[in-house]
């Protein structure tokens, strides 16, 4: 006698506990298996981009801090340096490593949230808890610097909005001497933990080709065994300067792509990350902190694509200016949105648990998707 | 129990007059009102045990606003419970909604009339205690897959299957880690197995052999799996997506769910230290009675005054830490009356906790030569009744301190890999250790 199992539509809807913000997976399943997951997005879609259009290139600032307020000082960088590389606007040295720093300071602290909802949706709360205590001692240098813990709106066109406080390097060393242990201490905590392991390995393998193909970028992309990091590819800032490896894949792990390799990817990024804070610490320049710019910035007519590497991956800005002080369109490219339609591919034949992992290692947060 | 009725019978008019029978069902009410309490006890106070370990591990204090320290919390949540609108789903099966969380309350309740709290504090000695153990762990079963399907709620039969599937597979190491110590005991009776553990701490059944210390990890990670307990819990915990098999449960109903699964945490803790850790022998103390009460010539020397020195001597260190401990909460409950910030001292409850500890080993191991000698009867009602019970009770909250530590330090594996671990790692453990302590056992008899 054969069973007969029903396929029944699960909705995992926009209110969920795993905290990737505001997504919905229609789910067939029989309960045990999934046959078949169909993303719904649009949840957190603000029109961002036709704000873009009605407002000048100095007010969309902070609205830029919103793509991913997880990684806000990126997403200012990225769009500051498509605005200068059109108008032909300079940055002095000192902005330039300023950027940087904290590009990188916020690139960890994206990071310790992407790995500890990690660990969080696989069971282990505790992680979580560490990876935030971690956080706030970063929070405390932001909200120095410029004032915000979460979305800076610190970066302008020419330079960075405020000069560094003073003493402000000398508790940057202060954090990055805490953290490297604490770093070390949460990978004994959970990253060499068997069961996480085990939880993680051969889930959602997704092979090179794969990746290339649905335009996977960043970590994810990485992961999957292909070596390409923009900040070392097309470097924009102080980036080509700098001495940093990129952590790849590799199959002394198991065979690359799986959610394993996307987890210690990141891990991996952090110690780079820590790796150019110290150098930039080091090298930093003196000199004004910002180029003066015209009040009324309108820039000259044209189009161009400027893409930078935020923590989720390319961070692309296509600009087409008419001549006026907004722009005529800004497409924002970004990294979650192609995770996010992998997932369909990957989620047949993983169980339910799988997927939450394998949601949670692709790094798919929802400001990203929608904007 | 039956020897308290008897006894009652012969000794009080009362009683008598009344008839044997009525004495009897008083006994039997008033008992079953002990444990229906510490039952409840049990399960309110480890929900704050939990969120006060969950604290400290996740870099936090757990809650610390509703009573001192936050030990007023759980009769808060047990009220809040109280007041909760009762929402039973139009299309549920009524009567098995009602009466399914009983099912669980009584698989853990009937628990604890063979917990042994002292050589004599125990409602009911059976000489299958150990199998009684068991069998009431697998009520739970029957009241899950009832929860689930009285839902009306596909996900939560499945989670409730689910759940039923992992208890009755993890009962299977559970018991043949316990059948290793029935070997070495010669009985199932629970006071049996703990008197052959008598003589030390070296006596103990978990260094009795490396089987039983086998047998020991067996029975700990079987019996987390059997309360559902992280790293075992994607029952429960898969109601972050699906339901689990109490999605459907809402004030008190829920509520003694929730106190049913942490009184079991205690009640698998309190086996643990029946079966290998000694039970309600005192580890230091009650070696060196032991010795001077048979007679050795050591024992008759350690029980004099070289003793006394000895123990006071052992006293000292505990007495001071004790000092600085009560010291810091003395001066940190000054500085909260008036209203000062506390610069002076680094206090935390925990600290008050183990300054309490400290004061009764101190004064234990201080007096207890004199007390001997001077006050006998009071040496021998300390001794025989309340250290034990508080060293039993002590014993099985460290236990269980490591089944809740465990929760928030590891992550949770999947349905098939749990199912795996239990059939194709765990069983076959059990087996070995129990042929290997048969052969054990008759190698050095």
């Amino acid at each position: 006698m054969t069973l007969v199992t029903e396929e029944m539509v699960l909705n995992m809807g926009p209110h969920h506990p795993s905290t990737h913000g505001v997504l919905r997976f229609t789910l067939r399943t029989d309960g045990e298996v999934i046959y078949g997951c169909q993303p719904d997005i649009g949840y957190l879609h603000r029109g961002l981009e036709k704000i873009a259009e009605q407002i000048t290139y100095y007010q969309f600032m902070p609205f830029t801090d919103r793509i991913d307020y997880l990684a806000a000082m990126n997403c200012n960088l990225g769009y500051a340096i498509a605005v200068e590389r059109l108008a032909g606007i300079e940055v002095p040295p000192r902005a330039d490593y300023i950027r940087v720093l904290v590009a990188e300071l916020n690139r960890i602290i994206s990071h310790l949230i992407s790995v500890g909802t990690f660990a969080m949706d696989a069971g282990a709360v505790t992680p979580f808890t560490h990876a935030l205590r971690e956080r706030e001692r970063a929070n405390d240098l932001f909200e120095e610097l410029c004032g915000a813990r979460l979305t800076y709106n610190y970066i302008r066109f020419g330079g960075v909005a405020l000069d560094l406080p003073e003493g402000f390097l000398e508790r940057l060393g202060g954090f990055l001497d805490y953290f490297e242990p604490r770093l070390r201490q949460f990978n004994r905590l959970i990253s060499t933990n068997k069961i996480f392991k085990e939880r993680l390995r051969g889930v959602g393998r997704i092979s090179p080709d794969q990746a290339l193909g649905y335009a996977l970028v960043g970590p994810n992309l990485r992961a999957s065994g292909i070596d390409w990091d923009l900040r070392r590819d097309e470097p924009y800032s102080v980036y080509a300067d700098l001495e940093f490896e990129v952590p790849v894949g590799t199959p002394e792990l198991g065979e690359p792509g799986d959610c394993h390799h996307r987890y210690w990817v990141r891990i991996r990024e952090m110690q780079q990350s820590v790796r150019l804070l110290r150098q930039c610490i080091e090298r930093m320049p003196g000199g004004p902190h910002r180029n003066k710019v015209t009040r009324k910035l309108k820039l000259p007519p044209g189009e161009h694509y400027v893409r930078t590497e935020a923590p989720r991956g390319e961070l692309g800005f296509y600009l087409i200016s008419r001549g006026e002080d907004r722009p005529y369109r800004l497409r924002i490219r970004t990294g979650s949105f192609s995770a996010m339609s992998i997932i369909a591919a990957l989620s047949p034949g993983l169980m339910v648990a799988d997927l939450v992992v394998l949601i949670a290692s692709l790094d798919v947060i929802a400001p990203e998707v929608d904007r | 129990m039956e020897e308290l009725v008897h006894n009652l019978y012969r000794e009080v008019p009362f009683f008598q007059w009344i008839g044997f029978v009525p004495t009897a069902v008083l006994v039997m009410l008033a008992c079953g009102l002990l444990v229906l309490n510490f039952f409840g006890l049990m399960g309110g106070l480890y929900t704050f045990f939990e969120r006060k370990v969950a604290g400290w591990t996740n870099s936090r204090r757990g809650p610390n606003r509703v009573g001192p320290y936050g030990l007023v919390q759980f009769i808060a949540d047990g009220v809040k419970l109280i007041l909760k609108e009762d929402i039973i789903p139009a299309e549920a099966d009524k009567n098995y909604f009602r009466f399914a969380p009983y099912l669980l309350l009584l698989g853990t309740a009937l628990s604890f009339v063979v917990i042994p709290f002292g050589p004599i504090l125990i409602i009911s000695d059976l000489n299958v205690g150990v199998l009684y153990l068991l069998a009431t762990g697998a009520l739970s079963v029957v009241g899950l897959i009832m929860a689930g399907w009285a839902s009306n709620n596909k996900w939560s039969l499945l989670g409730g299957m689910r759940s039923a599937a992992q208890i009755v597979s993890y009962e299977i190491p559970m018991a043949l880690a316990i059948m290793v110590v029935v070997l070495l005991a010669g009985t199932m009776s629970v006071q049996g197995i703990i008197r052959h553990q008598e003589g030390g701490v070296l006596n103990w059944f978990l260094f009795s052999s490396p089987f039983t210390f086998l047998a020991f990890l067996l029975y700990f990670i079987s019996s987390i799996a059997e309360i559902n307990r992280t790293p075992f819990d994607l029952p429960e915990a898969e109601s972050e997506l699906v339901a689990g098999y109490n999605v459907e449960y809402s004030g008190m109903r829920f509520g003694v769910f929730f106190a049913a699964e942490f009184s079991n945490i205690y009640v698998i803790s309190a086996v643990a230290v029946i079966c290998f850790l000694g039970g309600w022998h005192v580890p230091l103390v009650g070696e060196v009675a032991e010795l001077g009460n048979r007679g050795h010539a050591l024992g008759r020397l350690l029980a004099g005054p070289p003793a006394m020195v000895l123990f006071l001597l052992a006293a000292l260190p505990m007495s001071y830490l004790a000092w600085k401990a009560l010291r810091a909460f003395v001066l940190d409950v000054r500085c909260k009356r008036r209203l000062m910030p506390n610069r002076l001292v680094r206090f935390n409850s925990e600290l008050l906790v183990l300054g309490l500890l400290f004061a009764a080993i101190a004064s234990v191991l201080a007096l207890h030569v004199p007390a001997r000698g001077l006050l006998p009867n009071l040496y021998h009602l300390g001794f025989a009744y309340v250290l034990p019970f508080l060293v039993f009770f002590g014993k099985s909250m460290a236990v269980s301190f490591v089944v809740l530590w465990l929760r928030w330090t590891v992550p949770r594996l999947r349905v098939d890999q749990m199912m795996l671990v239990c059939w194709k790692y765990l069983i076959p453990m059990g087996f070995f250790c129990f042929i290997g302590q048969g052969f054990w056992s008759w190698l050095w008899s």
